[in-house]
């Protein structure tokens, strides 16, 4: 025996294994790769132009080349490391057994490096086989599965600093390449494949260590549950009590091995107990101190967990579906919840939408007021310091406008009428200008509706803002004729039957 | 200066000239309406323009054609990095014969100067007819020699090429009455052009003989007179003045126009509302010229130009938010 083998906690276990992993690294590497080597040069033969095909391909052949390695594992730890030639021909026997499932259906298997060395060393029918993995698989399932990942982990990380340090070392710029790296200068194709051999490199130096924790989480399993340790203890002592003169040994063996265990002794016994008595001796047995005894725990339970198990014993009949509901009901709560959860934030979003859209679309009189710059760009009510809103106008517009030029007062009498008409143009025709809008601004956004108001109004506005210009800006009166045609055509424009 | 409102009547003829002379200048400029308004416009204010735009969009022929409608003299001088000062205002000769000195002028004695690349000469340089452009005189020898009038100065400058290029000050820019920026025409516009330029020529050198004088260089004084009185309301100045005082604490513009912004604002727009042949400014008028009457006078921020604002668009943020006169 090259390890210790006694019973360990399992990352204790996987220790071991990767001790033993660096132990063997180079027999151990090399019988990975008699498998491996060869399926990556199939692969590319095969996929010349796909490196990253050819990679998932020999990548899924993993399992296979684990054999290589198990095989020099089982052999080393009784101290016969077996040297290339004997691997080479025990290779193919290794590799054809089995081989269909293991790149099925246990192909996907986080704990395969556990399970491959019952397979592979144990034999047995696949019967026989899965039950005893149920067995074996009990505590060990959990840190087969974590080896598995930890190796993957670290497979990337080798695979990625391989490849930066490929990056780092090759010449970049110096060799006066447009794109300033040598491999940069290669095809898509070819840096593939250098990420191919870069991957098949890492999988090779970590196969080893992934093989031999397996196969110590193996051996601890059995050290544990079946005291393989102590078998080999005493194999150890039977062979080199074998190699001694044969009477002394048997004396030997008798005077060692008989005191120390109780049950061999009585397995020499001639005669069977009958069971009822068998069970006595075992209830006496068991209730030596040394076995443990009762126990009296006080806690706190919640009750719900009491009733729901006394529900399911009042239903023997329905036990199974009971519990398949109970455990639908666990996950279906927690989907329930999230859906819930996003149902009302759907709710809320739908809410605070259709709030902002009634704000938005609601008559001008119901929004509520805000002081906004941008709904006092929308809505002018003063435009070049008239004020436009409609409550500012007398009720007729044009008859107002005709006293004040009557009174002597015809710049007003212009600015009353122009700014009737803007009011009308925007309470009615929804009109939209900023206050920053000049006489020429305004007549422009209404010869661009001209459409709608028709060509005579358009004319008519334009004049009108004619005779306001001159009046506002060079205190120029207007005509009488011009202001009497004006009052008089502006009900049929801007009036409120216009 | 005249302070009574122009006559009606010489408003009108005003106008009519104005009409003449852009009909003219449009025979060969083809597609530039908008140069050629802003460029009359700077004539009737007796202002002076920097037009910037990439070479080759006419801006030569412009100034040609616009001499030839009134009749007027006209001259170029390429800016280069060595250029004096005197090869533009001119300088005095030691004559051995009389034994005295003659003055000999430089080429700035024109009505119409073409100052080709003017950010392509030294400071001093630009400085010199700077000073040109804002005395309407050059003292040569301690003698001071008054200008021809009108004079008028339109200045280029090409907006892509800045290597080797001496950008003018902020001050120097201040003297421009207006920036006008010079684009490509229309395709059809272009097409009319390019056959106008090629068929029955010799070459492609630029053909003004379309261009018949409109006018006398004394009528065109006349105008100007005519420009300066044409009425604006306070209404109306105040106005101007907002928007010129609002681009001071504009945020995105570090350095707003200052008060010769808007004198220059109120100035061009009594010429652009004589254009357009009233006798009076409107706020239409302040508002159509702000933007070449301004742009040149705004430094914007770095933030503004990182975004690719340039400042028209952000003169017209300002135009937008300064409200119209009460009247």
């Amino acid at each position: 025996m090259t390890a210790e083998v006694r019973p360990r906690l399992n990352w204790e276990a996987v220790d071991l294994g990767f001790a033993m992993g660096r132990r063997w690294w180079p027999r151990l590497v090399l019988a990975w790769t008699l498998a491996a080597l060869p399926a990556l040069v199939a692969a590319a033969l095969l996929l010349p132009g796909h490196p990253w095909w050819a990679l998932a391909l020999v990548w899924w052949g993993k399992p296979l080349y684990e054999r290589g390695p198990l095989h020099v594992l089982s052999r080393a730890l009784f101290g016969h490391l077996p040297p290339a030639g004997e691997l080479a021909r025990a290779m193919p026997g290794l590799l054809w057994r089995q081989a269909l499932g293991a790149l099925t259906v246990f192909r996907v298997d986080p704990a395969r490096s556990f399970n491959r060395p019952v397979a592979q060393l144990e034999g047995g029918s696949p019967r026989d086989r899965t039950a005893r993995l149920r067995t074996l698989q009990r505590t060990a399932h959990g840190a087969a599965s974590a080896l598995t990942l930890a190796c993957l982990a670290f497979e990337l990380i080798l695979w990625a600093g391989l490849l930066a340090l490929a990056w780092l070392l090759v010449p970049g710029g110096v060799l006066g390449l447009e794109s300033g790296s040598l491999l940069d200068e290669l095809s898509a194709t070819t840096r593939g494949w250098i990420m191919v051999l870069a991957a098949w490199a890492a999988m090779a130096a970590v196969a080893p260590f992934y093989v031999a924790g397996g196969f110590a989480l193996y051996l601890n399993r059995r050290s544990r549950l079946e005291g393989w340790d102590l078998e080999l203890a005493f194999r150890r002592l039977a062979s080199r009590i074998a190699g001694l003169r044969r009477p002394a040994a048997v004396v030997l063996a008798a005077a060692l091995v008989l005191p120390l265990s109780p049950a061999p002794a009585q397995a020499e016994e001639p005669h069977l107990l009958p069971p009822a008595e068998a069970r006595k001796i075992i209830d006496e047995v068991l209730a030596d101190p040394v076995f443990g005894g009762t126990e009296t725990v006080t806690g706190w339970y919640p009750k719900k967990r009491a009733t729901g198990a006394e529900e399911a014993a009042g239903q023997v009949d329905l036990d199974w579906l009971a519990r398949l509901l109970r455990a639908l009901s666990g996950a279906a709560e927690t989907l329930g919840f999230l859906a819930e959860l996003v149902m009302w934030l759907a709710a809320a979003a739908a809410a605070g939408l259709l709030v902002i859209w009634i704000l938005r679309h609601l008559p001008r009189g119901w929004r509520p007021r805000r002081r906004d710059k941008k709904a006092a760009r929308e809505i002018p009510q003063t435009l070049m310091g008239l004020d436009v809103r409609p409550e500012s106008l007398p009720g007729d517009p044009a008859a107002a406008a005709l006293a004040l030029w009557q009174a002597g007062r015809a710049r007003e009498a212009l600015s009353l009428l122009y700014r009737a008409s803007l009011a009308a143009l925007v309470d009615r025709h929804g009109l939209r200008l900023p206050a920053s809008a000049t006489e020429g601004d305004c007549l422009r956004a209404v010869r661009a509706m001209a459409g709608r108001l028709g060509a005579d109004t358009t004319d008519f506005f334009a004049a009108l803002t004619r005779l306001w210009q001159a009046a506002a800006y060079a205190h120029r009166e207007p005509a009488p004729a011009d202001m009497e045609n004006a009052c008089g055509r502006w009900p049929r424009h801007f009036g409120p039957q216009a | 200066m005249n302070d009574s409102p122009a006559p009606g009547a010489e408003i009108a003829a005003a106008h009519d000239t104005a009409q003449a002379l852009r009909r003219e200048i449009a025979r060969v400029m083809v597609g530039q309406d908008e140069v050629i308004d802003q460029v009359l416009t700077a004539l009737f204010a007796a202002g002076h323009v920097l037009v910037e735009g990439v070479p080759g969009l006419g801006k030569t022929l412009l100034v040609r054609a616009l001499a030839r409608t009134f009749d007027g003299r006209f001259a170029r001088i390429q800016f280069t990095p060595d250029l004096m000062p005197s090869d533009i205002t001119g300088h005095a000769l030691y004559d051995m014969k009389a034994q005295t000195f003659k003055i000999r002028r430089g080429p700035v004695f024109t009505n119409l100067l073409l100052a080709d690349e003017i950010n392509r000469a030294p400071a001093k340089t630009q400085a010199a007819l700077l000073e040109v452009m804002q005395e309407q005189q050059v003292t040569i020898e301690g003698q001071a020699l008054p200008m021809d009038r009108p004079f008028m100065t339109l200045a280029t400058q090409n907006p892509i090429e800045q290597e080797g290029t001496y950008p003018l000050p902020e001050a120097q820019l201040d003297r421009f009455l207006l920036k006008v920026l010079i684009d490509y025409p229309g395709a059809d516009e272009e097409a009319e052009l390019v056959e106008r330029v090629t068929s029955g020529q010799v070459g492609d050198s630029l053909n003004v003989s379309a261009v018949s004088p409109v006018v006398d260089a004394e009528t065109i004084t006349r105008l100007q007179a005519t420009c300066a009185r044409v009425q604006v309301d306070r209404k109306v100045l105040e106005y101007a003045v907002a928007i010129v005082q609002k681009t001071r604490n504009w945020p995105g513009i570090t350095v707003g126009a200052g008060p010769r912004g808007g004198i220059a604002l109120v100035r061009a727009a009594r010429a652009a509302a004589l254009l357009n042949g009233h006798d009076f400014v409107t706020p239409d008028d302040i508002k159509q010229m702000a933007a070449p009457a301004l742009r040149h006078r705004l430094v914007l921020s770095p933030e503004m130009e990182i975004e690719g604002q340039t400042a028209d668009t952000v003169l017209a943020a300002v135009l937008e938010s300064v409200e119209a006169p009460r009247t």
